[in-house]
């Protein structure tokens, strides 16, 4: 509900249907993308270790990569911080 | 959705979330308890459900709407952009353990249906009740409120990755409740 809370305030009444239809677009690519990527990752990484190996490091890279993206939400900026 | 949620945004949002996250509880609690583990009914609620789907798209164009016209060529903020770049980025990174995660279960913990049920309820039964202090911090902190979010979705993966109890993954899975609270749409 935070996302759509966040589109909702930062858009106005001409832009709000296009803007939440690019948001679910851009979900919908990064979500393809990154499984695509995360399925090839995995093939390429279990030919060089066995497969139980392989499977922690993938999720290791993977718990990293999500810590290492997320306080990129604190620097996004919202209108309605700045209406309080 | 937008006019109605002007002025209490969490609140309101959170209403819809709880209202379909019951109706995903209950549609999984009813699925699970009739077919058990004889997978040929599997089949029968796939039927279903599809239906029901094609139901709701239809009731979908009964809603009345009080919209005002778009005009032709209307561009997205910057403030937008830079928004929907992050969300691209964290839904890439998100998503790239999801082809993963089965083969834990599988391989690594051994999960049979009645384990995936647990986790399924669990999460459902969590979003309800983290839906009250998702909705008050996305009205107050919106933005330590994606933050925190996202940086949960680390627990997951590294619960998998370095427990071999799934317990430990019952009590990790806790969180999806407010995870799911912030995302869900």
């Amino acid at each position: 509900m935070t996302y759509i809370a966040y589109i909702f305030d930062n858009s106005d009444d001409f832009t709000i249907r296009k803007n939440l239809a690019v948001y679910n677009l851009t979900v919908g690519c990064g979500v393809m993308t990154g499984s695509i990527l995360g399925g090839v990752a995995y093939s390429y990484v279990s030919q060089f270790y066995n497969p139980m190996y392989s499977i922690n490091l993938m999720l290791i890279i993977s718990s990293i990569l999500r810590f290492s993206v997320s306080p990129l939400f604190l620097t996004i900026k919202d209108t309605r911080s700045k209406l309080k | 959705m937008d006019k109605i949620s002007k002025n209490s945004r969490g609140s309101t949002l959170s209403l819809y979330l709880v209202y379909g996250t019951i109706g995903a509880l209950a549609a999984t609690l009813i699925t699970g308890l009739i077919t058990g583990s004889n997978t040929e009914l599997i089949r029968e609620f796939f039927l279903i459900s599809g239906l029901m789907l094609v139901g709701s798209a239809y009731l979908s164009r009964k809603i009345e709407t009080d919209t005002t016209l778009e005009e032709r060529g209307v561009k997205s903020t910057s403030l937008l952009k830079r928004f929907l770049a992050t969300v691209f980025l964290f839904n890439l990174v998100l998503s790239l353990a999801w082809p993963i995660f089965p083969l834990a279960q599988v391989y690594k913990f051994h999960m049979n249906d009645e384990n995936i049920a647990i986790l399924s309820v669990e999460t459902g039964v969590t979003t309800i009740l983290f839906q009250r202090i998702v909705a008050k911090l996305t009205d107050t902190k919106r933005r330590l409120t994606l933050f925190l979010g996202s940086a949960l979705f680390t627990i997951y993966p590294l619960s998998y990755a370095l427990s071999n109890s799934i317990y430990i993954i019952y009590i990790t899975n806790l969180a999806s409740g407010f995870t799911n609270a912030v995302g869900i749409r």
